[in-house]
């Protein structure tokens, strides 16, 4: 499949999701007000409240960003070098990302609805798995630069051909 | 006893840091010889440096002072800002730096608008690539050199020793400095002051949190309950901003980061091209070291007033001062002021850099079809031109319109997204992308940036502004390039884009 039109696929269908947001209602405060108690500090009120009406539109607009970060790290592989190693790698790369962000949404809802802090090692499990999850999960795509840097990013092939470029201007 | 030296020692890293800077220029100033020395550094940065070039330069003064009151204020919302880095330094390596560095090396660039130019062949192209870029340079500037000089008269006026300093001598002195090192040794000059600046905040991050669970008694699972108790929002994943909001920062910062000229050009400076594979993922850890002064010092700093061991800030942005004066160590205060400082100035530095090689290079090539005489001595006129014009945009804004920098501001981070990021990110990856929607992909984002500054409209659910205007103009740039009619790129370009 080529890349671009995935692309633009999934950038029409992030507006097309973003003008849903927009024009659904927003329930008061539906993204924070004023603490109650402490001037510049803002609070949510009630995270239900909050959260439920998009709950499932947010959940899609996460994995469409995702998919588009996907999209692109392929985009940024030259098209003779997708072989199918770096495909797998990039799927599941793709999967990883996706799997953290489900998780996380999963947990999310289970922490506003339940009542249950969840409070283990220093922060709230959704908010560690945010913090740590969410922030390391990508690493799965950097690790296809790092380790195929020779294979598909910039391979002996083109160093040689960049000098020739470079012999060619000088000359 | 050292407690009753805090503030000096403060004011004594600060000093010590400018000092540094001044050698910095100095020892710079003897191997800039050239244009492409001043604006690249004369592509010899090794590994190391250019990490802590690469990671410095995303996280300005914004992200020591307005990140950790966006933590105070919102709880974890803005951590989608930080966390998103991991994602953004990696879209950032597989989509620009190979290919920038090819193109600088092959065309002898020594700017983004000149590679903008080599890829679509195209002058218009590159001309409004160099006037976005002046615009937002010259908005962030003047937030930068403001900053520096806020940051200056709180450290001097704690100490005390110089009875009330004012803002105007302090703007003057820091922007001296910076002119100074900026003018003697160009980008070489900045990018060793950003390897002091990556190591201080790396650094402080980590002390950052051992301190905070020392301010707590060991547990911070107790200031976490205490947040939870006053609103679970606040300190569960998305914060007191919800879910929308929180995901539209992460777009914008994540696939932003692509397009920011002063983060991006450092990727052109590379002595050797195979070291990407060892800056990406030195960049991403040395950023998140970094940005737990971010979470950390906001975090910490709700939890305290929350509970009422510490008394409500007078401003959000007040947070990370007010914990570094009340509760972490003398000598740890005064790392994490300097890389505060360093934070801006090396930012600042970054903008005077790329700012000034659109006025002198780009500009004029792209009008007269030439760039000026002797561009080593204009560079560095223009540069010591550009501080002062935006500091005096600051002052202006500071006592006279509030609003300027922050219209001239809008024209930052959001805006280089949305502006640069189809133009160089999509366009040095796609060969059928147009020099047309390159300039309309440009100008609709400028449009759509300003216009929603200056209306002032509060999108719902929090969404950013800069979501929208990126989103807009990526697929603008893809549907115009796919209606007109690809022209056949040069040979070599067209060689580089097989790579």
């Amino acid at each position: 499949m080529r890349p671009i039109p995935v692309l633009l696929g999934l950038l029409a269908g992030l507006l097309a999701l973003c003008a849903l947001i927009v024009s659904s209602p927003e329930p008061v405060n539906g993204h924070g007000m004023a603490h109650h108690a402490v001037d510049g500090m803002r609070q949510a009120g009630d995270a239900w409240q909050q959260s439920e009406p998009v709950f499932r539109a947010g959940y899609l607009l996460g994995v469409l960003i995702y998919l588009i970060i996907s999209a692109l790290v392929y985009i940024g592989v030259p098209q003779a070098k997708r072989d199918l190693t770096l495909r797998l790698a990039h799927a599941t790369a793709t999967l990883v990302v996706l799997g953290m962000w489900s998780f996380l949404v999963y947990l999310s809802r289970h922490y506003l609805h339940s009542g249950d802090p969840m409070i283990g090692a220093a922060f709230p499990l959704p908010t560690l798995v945010m913090l740590l999850g969410l922030w390391i999960a990508p690493v799965s795509f950097s690790l296809i630069y790092v380790l195929g840097f020779r294979r598909w990013i910039f391979t002996p092939e083109d160093e040689e051909t960049f000098r020739k470029l470079m012999e060619g201007r000088r000359s | 006893m050292m407690e009753a030296w805090r503030n000096p020692i403060i004011l004594l890293s600060l000093v010590l840091y400018l000092g540094i800077c001044i050698g910095f220029g100095l020892w710079a100033m003897r191997r800039t010889r050239s244009t492409r020395d001043f604006f690249m550094a004369g592509r010899s940065l090794g590994p190391l440096v250019l990490t802590f070039a690469v990671f410095s330069s995303t996280l300005s003064g914004f992200g020591f002072v307005g990140g950790p009151g966006l933590v105070y204020s919102m709880g974890m919302s803005s951590a989608f800002m930080i966390i998103v880095s991991t994602a953004g330094f990696t879209m950032g390596f597989f989509l620009v730096s190979k290919r920038i560095r090819l193109i600088a090396e092959l065309r002898d660039n020594v700017s983004l608008p000149g590679i903008v130019a080599a890829r679509y062949n195209s002058n218009p192209a590159r001309l409004l690539t160099a006037l976005a870029i002046l615009l937002g340079v010259m908005g962030y500037l003047a937030v930068q050199i403001l900053a520096m000089a806020v940051v200056m008269q709180s450290i001097i006026n704690s100490v005390g020793w110089f009875g009330s300093t004012s803002l105007l001598f302090c703007m003057a002195v820091s922007s001296a400095v910076l002119i100074f090192y900026c003018v003697t040794g160009g980008i070489i000059a900045s990018v060793y002051t950003d390897v002091i600046q990556g190591s201080a905040m790396a650094v402080a991050g980590i002390l950052i949190v051992f301190t905070v669970y020392a301010v707590f008694d060991g547990s911070l699972a107790g200031a976490s309950r205490v947040l939870y108790e006053d609103d679970p929002a606040a300190i569960g994943p998305f914060g007191t901003e919800g879910m929308i909001c929180a995901l539209s920062w992460y777009f914008v910062f994540g696939l932003g980061l692509a397009g920011q000229p002063h983060i991006i050009t450092k990727m052109m400076m590379t002595r050797n091209l195979a070291d990407n594979r060892y800056v990406l993922p030195a960049s991403i850890l040395g950023y998140a070291l970094s940005g737990l002064l971010w979470i950390m010092l906001g975090f910490a700093m709700r939890a305290l007033v929350i509970q009422g061991a510490h008394a409500p800030l007078g401003s959000p942005d007040m947070a990370a001062a007010e914990f570094l004066q009340f509760y972490t160590h003398p000598i740890l205060a005064g790392i994490v002021f300097a890389a505060l400082f360093a934070a801006i100035m090396s930012t600042a530095d970054g903008f005077l850099n790329v700012g000034t090689a659109a006025v002198i290079h780009d500009i004029p090539i792209a009008v007269r079809g030439h760039a000026v005489r002797n561009e080593l001595f204009w560079a560095r006129v223009v540069t010591v031109l550009l501080s002062v014009t935006a500091a005096g945009f600051a002052l202006f804004s500071y006592y006279v319109n509030e609003r300027l920098v922050a219209i001239l501001g809008v024209f930052g981070w959001s805006t280089f997204a949305a502006a640069i990021v189809p133009v160089v990110a999509l366009g040095l990856n796609w060969k059928r992308a147009t020099a047309g929607a390159a300039c309309a992909a440009i100008v609709i984002s400028l449009a759509l940036n300003l216009s929603l500054e200056l209306s002032a409209v509060e999108i719902p659910w929090g969404i950013h502004g800069g979501f929208i205007a990126l989103l807009v103009s990526m697929t603008s740039f893809i549907v115009i390039s796919l209606l007109q009619s690809p022209k056949p790129l040069a040979e070599d370009i067209d060689a580089v884009m097989d790579m």
